[in-house]
């Protein structure tokens, strides 16, 4: 390129002095205007030609301003759309793992329930006490299964952020006193007592979930304790007009060195020794409880003594109302004699179960894997059942909704449904609703499943 | 060749008229005929300045009484007929879907900067108190300034700084180049020394815009000796200016023309980029009188135009396609970039583009756009077809 110039005549003779003399004339010329120049642009009284300079360069500022501010939207806008693509990508994975879980809790609890319902005839078709009294023990044995399943599949949920708790007043001495119940055989079995010290109180809780931690910090100090016993204590603190409770469940165990004290609260950590029980316990114990508390806003803390013991201590408000009054349960059935039961489910061990327990009941029971049985069922002559017990997932993506909807297109039968499923999906809630079943999520309680049997048939 | 009278409606209610008769009262009655009168709450109009100003305002106050009107003399008018020599464009708008105002600003040569600010606020504040329950349309100002009080660069600033941020545009009255006698009329007063503001609110869409079409060279000058109150630069590079200049262009100094000063404007670069400083005239002592203001020591660069048909073409069709086609273009263009134009043999093609994207205005001594006075422009609001919700 090339250098700018100032146009000037080329002097007719470079080598004169006078011609010389003329061009460093002009040049002083130029320069001494040039600086009268930018003396009076850095001065603030401006002529007309700086006022017009002024409005240009106020003109750029605004420009550069925003060109600047329109960049950086610009890059606001990319960051956003990344920001919601990930943000989609996240939601998608947290709708795979729900369903995953969903998936995994239903085929987990599936034989679980098979094992309940098979345990319950058992039970009644041995009368003694002391086959009884094993049933009993397999039955808790069962129920404390399912509630690890189910606690796991919540924690997914919490994390997950699906599950949000219900928080309500909650009576603390019905609690306290089912969980001294559920855990008294497991004590005893080592030798350990199990004091409850419950003031009558009443909490602003979640009482699931709340139910859930006491069950995991119980079920810790008996596992971790090899003599002395377990308190379940809980108490107002700050005096008679506290707001506050304080629930402890101390124990008698090896303590908690000092420096574990902070991994208590991982994953599948583990005391030092395994506990001599070997069976349940993954280790998930205390991470759960963390978790628990944390959605529900308790405070948790721990205090442990090496060769005393270790006390974890939950504090949560005290409500201010008393707890809604409980619903009474519906009387038990008699009226099972005769009645015809249709039974629909893919799963043949739960299938068997089923129907043992109905007949000990006296019911008069048909069951079938799928629509084709029944439709087979229905050409040789099937009469009207009174109830039907369906299973929603049935094989091959079928689903047991399809029964209920042929018998109603096809026969006119406008039968009681009771509808059964692992999946505690909102979906299949809102479908048992709109079509005017009941829903019971497996494993299926014989008891309940008797009363509202029972309730529906009458 | 003679145009007649001719007129166009505008969708947005606009109408626009030239005619190039002969004598003002004959303009102004064709003019009244053409149009539909009832219809109309403000006239703008640019006038040949072979008209008679005097009999023109009395045409104009006799043909539409209690119509707002505001207008200046021109080199020329800009019609979609092609340029008006000898005549009369009018831009009359509609009371519906435009609500405007005006104000004059008198004695400019020595202009009061608060007292022309608060001519401009009253007018804002005339515009705020008119306006009908939760109606926002957009706005704009428009200048016509005498452009031989040299004072532009002053109205501007002040003005600009009281409208706060309303986009102005506008141009500086003409006198076909003859340089003795700009007019400016405002509701049947004529005035000299003097700025008319206008100021609209338009529920159609509008865009301001500023078009150039030159480019620098290497070659630079230093101003060396200016009387600034004058624009007149007696000096260049320590040489008489015109002297300079002429050698510089490869012209005789002695045959300079305004069609030199077309073909080879002058520039100063601010902020990055360079804005055209254009020549009116020689004096007869040598020096160079300019179209804006001017300094001692300020470094001017020589440009020289590019494709000037290209440059309109791409500013017309931005505007058409920002605003979603245009409706109308009220503009104002360098009298130079005509003359130009008509040296280059292209000034059919300008015309032609002004006449499918409906430009009408003036050819001017100077453009105003936003708070700056330029030259070598061509500035001016476009006004879009489609209503705003």
């Amino acid at each position: 390129m090339n250098r700018p110039t100032l146009w000037m005549e080329p002097p007719p003779d470079p080598q004169t002095i006078e011609s010389l003399n003329l061009r460093v004339a002009k040049l002083e010329r130029i320069n001494a205007s040039l600086m009268a120049h930018v003396e009076r642009t850095m001065d603030q009284q401006g002529g007309a030609y700086s006022l017009f300079q002024t409005a240009i360069m106020l003109e750029g500022r605004v420009r550069a301003r925003t060109e600047e501010l329109t960049a950086l939207m610009h890059s606001l806008e990319r960051s956003n759309e990344a920001l919601q693509a990930a943000k989609e990508e996240a939601e998608t994975a947290n709708r795979s793992k729900t369903r995953f879980l969903a998936a995994a809790s239903h085929d987990l609890l599936q034989p679980l329930n098979a094992a309940r319902l098979s345990l319950s005839a058992l039970t009644d078709l041995a009368p003694g006490p002391e086959a009884k009294a094993v049933a009993r023990q397999v039955e808790r044995g069962l129920e404390t299964i399912e509630d690890l399943i189910k606690t796991l599949i919540d924690i997914s949920k919490l994390d997950a952020g699906i599950v949000r708790p219900v928080v309500k007043p909650v009576r603390l001495t019905d609690l306290v006193a089912g969980i001294e119940a559920s855990f008294r055989p497991f004590a005893e079995r080592k030798e350990l007592r199990l004091v409850t010290r419950c003031a009558d109180l009443v909490v602003e809780t979640d009482g699931l979930l709340l139910r859930r931690i006491l069950q995991n910090l119980v079920s810790n100090a008996i596992r971790y304790t090899e003599s002395g016993g377990v308190l379940i204590a809980a108490r107002r603190r700050g005096g008679a007009t506290g707001k506050l409770c304080r629930i402890d469940v101390v124990d008698t165990g090896r303590g908690i060195p000092e420096h574990e004290r902070g991994l208590v609260f991982e994953e599948f950590y583990r005391g030092g020794h395994d506990s001599e029980e070997g069976g349940i316990g993954l280790g998930l114990g205390l991470s759960i409880v963390q978790r628990m508390a944390s959605t529900l806003r308790h405070d948790i803390a721990l205090y442990s003594r090496i060769g005393h013991g270790t006390r974890l201590s939950l504090t949560l408000p005290i409500a201010a109302q008393r707890p809604d009054a409980q619903v009474p349960l519906a009387p038990l059935a008699t009226a099972l004699t005769g009645a015809r039961v249709l039974v629909i489910e893919n799963d043949a061990s739960t299938a068997e179960a089923l129907q043992r327990l109905l007949r000990n009941w006296d019911a008069e029971v048909r069951v079938f894997r799928d629509l084709a049985g029944v439709v087979t069922a229905l050409g040789t002559g099937m009469a009207r059942p009174d109830v039907m017990v369906i299973d929603y997932h049935l094989d091959n993506g079928a689903c047991g909704l399809d029964v209920v909807d042929y018998l109603r297109r096809n026969r006119g039968w406008v039968t009681p449904v009771i509808l059964t499923t692992a999946d505690h999906g909102a979906d299949i809630a809102a479908q048992a609703q709109a079509t005017g079943a009941e829903l019971v999520h497996k494993p299926i309680k014989p008891a309940q499943l008797r009363s509202l049997l029972a309730y529906m048939l009458a | 060749m003679a145009h007649g009278t001719q007129m166009r409606r505008h969708l947005c209610g606009i109408q626009t008229v030239w005619t190039d008769a002969g004598e003002a009262e004959g303009a102004v009655a064709s003019v009244a005929e053409a149009i539909d009168r009832s219809i109309v709450g403000h006239l703008i109009v640019f006038f040949s300045p072979a008209y008679e100003a005097e009999v023109l305002t009395a045409s104009l106050a006799a043909h539409f009484p209690g119509v707002g009107v505001s207008g200046c003399s021109t080199s020329g008018g800009i019609s979609p007929a092609g340029t008006i020599e000898r005549g009369l464009v009018v831009i009359a708008f509609p009371r519906q879907g435009f609500r405007i105002v005006s104000g004059l600003l008198t004695q400019i040569t020595r202009l009061d900067v608060e007292g022309a600010a608060s001519t401009v606020r009253g007018l804002r504040r005339l515009l705020d108190q008119g306006r009908p329950e939760g109606v926002g349309g957009h706005r704009f100002a428009l200048s016509l300034i005498d452009s031989l009080a040299n004072a532009e660069e002053t109205v501007v600033s002040a003005v600009a700084w009281a409208l706060d941020g309303i986009p102005l545009i506008g141009g500086s009255a003409g006198d076909d180049l003859a340089f003795s006698s700009t007019i400016l009329i405002r509701d049947g007063v004529l005035c000299r020394d003097a700025a008319v503001i206008l100021l609209v609110e338009t529920d159609f869409p509008i865009r301001i815009f500023k078009s150039d079409n030159f480019e620098p060279t290497q070659r630079k000058f230093v101003v060396t000796a200016a009387r600034e109150e004058e624009r007149r630069v007696s000096e260049l590079n320590a040489e008489p200016a015109a002297r300079e200049y002429a050698m510089a262009v490869g012209l005789d100094p002695e045959n300079l023309s305004t069609m030199s000063f077309a073909a080879y404007p002058l520039a100063v670069k601010i902020g990055g980029e360079y804005y055209c400083r254009s020549i009116s005239r020689v004096e007869p002592d040598g020096s160079l009188t300019f179209f804006c203001a001017i300094g001692e020591g300020v470094v001017m660069t020589l440009a020289q135009p590019r494709d000037i048909v290209e440059a309109t073409r791409a500013e017309l069709e931005g505007l058409d396609e920002a605003l979603g086609g245009l409706d109308l273009v009220i503009g104002f263009d360098c009298v130079f970039r005509r003359l130009d134009a008509e040296s280059r043999q292209v000034r059919h093609r300008i015309a032609d583009l002004y006449k499918r994207y409906g430009v009408v205005g003036f050819e001017t001594y100077g453009e105003q756009y936003r708070a700056m006075h330029l030259n070598q422009t061509f500035t001016g609001i476009a006004i879009g077809r489609a209503e705003t919700p």
